[in-house]
């Protein structure tokens, strides 16, 4: 089966002055249509820098991206192939919803880099409704401002944005690292069922190993800006190789000693 | 008993309205414990860590309750005497470590300071031990590191040095606020291993507030399950993440996506946190709760054995023996 | 959920405490900028209903009763050709408040365009339209406005450009550094992120979110520039005669102002009143929303 997504030997070098940062060094990975794909690392480690060379944020220094065969980079410039095909969520709901906005508005922005007819027939006022109702809220909340609703809200907002496209490949960027407990119970939930209900394919940041676990199928361990361990989830989990996963693995406090526990 | 919270009410007062952020909140540590103080965001957690160090805003003030610390009343204290307690008998972490160094002093000298001030040694003594003690918290290079300005670390690098700080001068009751919240796991477990040393060797008596069971579970001896500013379970680490009572304590387990399956969606709280303006009557955990019953939304429940006889497992609900 | 709404009234003190605005809660306690606020709208109400306060008209000539003194006809006396001169500074408030909201908030509104397109777009646009502004805020204001006045011609809409063009570098950097740091806000990236185009980032995000200090600057600069025009229409490169402007009839006035004292005092302090006005309204405004003025 063909990638949706692939990455081949990306590096990422930062130059500050005389000072040069390898961020990312060397990357391959793919991701099918339909998957669930983890990028799990510490801060530093690279993972965040793949989001924003794969979302056209950051052009990488060598190394190529394809999406369904075509090339996302040609130099500095991103090829926008299909606008709002692919789509991003970030960590901070706080500041990725602009303030000055109101809520409709801000779900509606996407749907500006469209054709108008797309345009039009996407931002239906129909489309709109069902949308925000779909991620848990309530179609007076499209007139309100961000700063009238909780963290988890603001993030269903975030999430209603990246669907209004209709996209195919979803980049979920820490999406709830900004959240307590019970409310990333909420969004991770919605996530899961968005993702069977639209056949979505997610590539999940997160420095959260238990949240990786949950949602991914297979993942790709990422330490000072290197992939060291690439697999499916439960392989990592159960029997992992590289000695940088075991080290994370054994530092996940867990809430009960046996780990036959964790394996319901 | 080392520190003993009883009946605890705070009130925050604004220009518009008047917030109740604590209700009645009890619990106690013991000498060499490390207590764990559960809740999501607004469940006053902070509130209670800021109270028993004096270091509320102007604005809240405590409606009811005390706090005795060693037998004393923390509360009828001077402001004085409640900072010089601070500084040598009761110390602190939070989040964020820049707020407990100092911006522009090396940090060498800054531990060096402490000791010096603490036990009766010569500076260059104290600035060897000062090594010594980055050394300890598992920081490579210690000289390096002592010559370095806080600015200059890693907020990791700096947590330990914090905690470097608090075992320099061993407090009797150390209060950490989501200590590790902002670090990475292998450095979080390290901080972890490092804050249970202290209570083992130093007898140190800690109060760990944080959102995150899985650190619970690692170092505490017994938690107190905060929600919206009341107390709603505490017992034992062991009763309860694993016999959990009140209805809260079990949803925010089954929230964990720790232990569910794949595939399985995670058990997730309906409705919004209460309002702290306009506290229900009842219990206030009553209008998001799956098994509610009519005399939640009217009575208020207390703590009250989660079984019959059970002196730690304390729990705040009128169906615990449903 | 509704047992939390239900009980909304249950705190009748917090709910009438609800319907103080905080901006005219701080305003209030505020003496200074309270009377900036009474000066400012006494001028404003003073100018707009001119005609009906006075019977005079601000350019006929009356010869026989020149310099007049101030009396009850004519409360701040005549000028040289018998104008009086409480109708032509009440008529020159009009044109020196039209003119200097005008040049302020022209220049504010040029300055914030130039000084986002600036900062979002950075490399070598933003360098040179720096050093453009560097140069003009390297000669003092007024030598550079007088000499922009003089070489377009001595009119009103000369000096208002000029007075323009030297405001608009505080604006421009202004907008610079909000846009710098707006640029780095994940909004802004979400929308760069969806494919939307640079123009239009600016247009809806970056302008409007750095507008609030640009507002306080503007309320800040109306009284300067109010001044601005009243120097150069004093040097005789702004409005010319007889434009009943206020920093003309006091060119004129201070001529006289041994024999007829009322001539240039009476503008001169309609003058100083505007300006202060201003001034303390801006200081206000600032102090209410800086936030690290709030907090002392």
């Amino acid at each position: 089966m063909n990638p949706l997504l692939a990455v081949n030997g990306v590096s990422k070098e930062y130059t500050k002055g005389n000072h040069r940062f390898q961020a990312v060094s060397g990357v391959d990975f793919a991701i099918t249509r339909g998957e669930t794909f983890g990028l799990i690392g510490e801060s530093g480690s690279g993972k965040s820098t793949l989001g924003k060379m794969v979302t056209g944020l950051e052009p990488p220094t060598s190394g190529t991206i394809t999406y369904e065969g075509n090339s996302l980079w040609n130099g500095n410039r991103f090829n926008r192939l299909k606008p709002g095909e692919m789509q991003i969520v970030f960590q901070d709901p706080q500041s990725s919803l602009d303030p000055r906005m109101r809520v409709q508005a801000i779900i509606t922005e996407p749907l500006l880099a469209l054709p108008a007819a797309e345009r039009k027939e996407k931002g239906s006022k129909e489309r709109l409704l069902a949308l925000i109702t779909r991620v848990g809220l309530k179609p007076d909340h499209l007139n309100r401002y961000p700063h009238e609703f909780s963290g988890g809200q603001r993030q269903r907002i975030a999430i209603a944005r990246a669907l209004i496209t209709d996209p195919s490949f979803v980049v979920l960027d820490e999406p709830t690292s900004a959240l307590d407990v019970s409310v990333q119970a909420n969004v991770l939930n919605l996530l899961q069922e968005l993702k069977r209900e639209r056949n979505l394919t997610y590539l999940f940041i997160s420095h959260n190993m238990a949240v990786i676990r949950y949602m991914c199928d297979r993942m790709a361990v990422m330490q000072k800006g290197r992939i060291v361990e690439i697999g499916h989830v439960n392989d990592i989990f159960v029997n992992p190789v590289d000695s940088y996963t075991k080290t994370l693995l054994s530092s996940l406090p867990q809430l009960h000693e046996k780990k036959e526990d964790i394996h319901v | 008993m080392l520190l003993e919270i009883h009946n605890l009410s705070v009130e925050f007062e604004s220009m518009q309205d008047r917030v109740k952020a604590l209700q009645a909140v009890s619990f106690s540590i013991d000498e060499g414990e490390i207590v764990g103080i559960v809740g999501e965001s607004g469940s006053g957690k902070s509130v209670t860590a800021l109270s028993i160090l004096g270091l509320l805003e102007k604005n809240a003030h405590i409606s009811t309750g005390s706090i005795s610390y060693k037998g004393k009343n923390l509360l009828s204290l001077s402001k004085k005497d409640w900072q010089s307690l601070r500084g040598k008998e009761i110390g602190m972490v939070f989040q964020e470590p820049m707020t407990a160094l100092h911006p522009t002093m090396r940090i060498g000298d800054q531990l060096a300071e402490v000791i010096h001030r603490h036990r009766s040694i010569s500076y260059k003594e104290a600035y060897r031990q000062a090594v010594a003690s980055l050394a300890e918290v598992q920081i490579n290079d210690p000289e390096l590191v002592a010559r370095k300005y806080p600015f200059e670390l890693s907020g990791g690098m700096r947590q330990r040095v914090v905690i470097a700080l608090a075992m320099s001068a061993p407090p009797d009751l150390l209060i950490a606020d989501e200590p590790t919240t902002a670090l990475d796991v292998t450095i979080q477990h390290e901080v972890l291993k490092l804050m249970q040393e202290l209570a083992q060797k130093r007898g140190t008596s800690i109060m760990l507030i944080t959102h995150d069971l899985g650190v619970v579970a690692q170092v505490c001896q017994r938690v107190v399950v905060m929600y919206a500013g009341e107390v709603v379970e505490t017992g034992t680490t062991q009763e309860v993440l694993h016999s959990p009572c009140h209805p809260y304590t079990k949803a925010l387990i089954g929230a964990l996506p720790d232990l569910a399956e794949q595939g399985q969606p995670l058990l997730a709280i309906p409705g919004e946190s209460p309002d702290l303006r306009n506290r229900p009557d009842g219990c206030v955990f009553a209008p998001r709760c799956s098994c509610s019953l009519p005399i939640c939304r009217e009575d208020h429940p207390v703590l009250e054995p989660a079984v019959s006889g059970s002196l730690t497992h304390q729990v705040s609900c009128w169906g615990r023996n449903q | 959920m509704s047992g939390t709404t239900l009980k909304t009234e249950s705190l009748p003190a917090a709910r009438s405490a609800k319907t103080v605005n905080p901006f005219w809660y701080k305003i209030r306690r505020n003496p200074l900028t309270l009377l900036g606020l009474f000066l400012l709208l006494l001028i404003l109400l003073l100018s707009i209903f001119a005609p009906l306060i006075s019977p005079y008209e601000p350019t006929k000539i009356n010869i026989p009763e020149r310099f007049a003194q101030p009396s009850a006809d004519h409360w701040f006396g005549t000028d040289e050709v018998g104008r009086d001169i409480f109708t032509r500074i009440l008529y020159g408030a009009r044109l020196s408040l039209g003119v200097g909201v005008a040049v302020v908030v022209g220049a504010g509104v040029i300055g914030t365009i130039i000084g986002a397109v600036s900062g979002y777009f950075g490399g070598r646009i933003d360098q040179l339209i720096m050093r453009l502004m560097d140069i003009i805020l390297a000669f003092p204001a007024l030598v550079l406005a007088m000499a922009i006045a003089a070489t377009l011609g001595p009119n009103l809409q000369n000096a208002m450009l000029a007075i323009a063009i030297i405001k608009i570098p505080v604006y421009v950097r202004l907008a610079r550094a909000e846009t710098l740091a707006l640029r780095e806000k994940l909004f802004v990236k979400a929308a760069v992120t969806f494919g939307i185009p640079s123009w239009r980032i600016i247009v809806r995000h970056i302008i409007p979110n750095a507008l609030s200090p640009v507002i306080i600057q503007v309320t800040l600069d109306i009284g300067d520039a109010i001044l601005l025009v009243a120097t150069l229409g004093f040097l005789g490169l702004g409005a010319q005669p007889p434009t009943p402007e206020w920093g003309a009839m006091i060119s004129i006035g201070w001529k006289y102002l041994l024999d007829y004292w009322w001539y240039p005092t009476f503008p001169g302090l309609a003058l100083f009143l505007a300006s202060c006005g201003f001034n303390l309204i801006g200081d206000g405004i600032r102090d209410i929303l800086d936030p690290k003025a709030n907090r002392s």
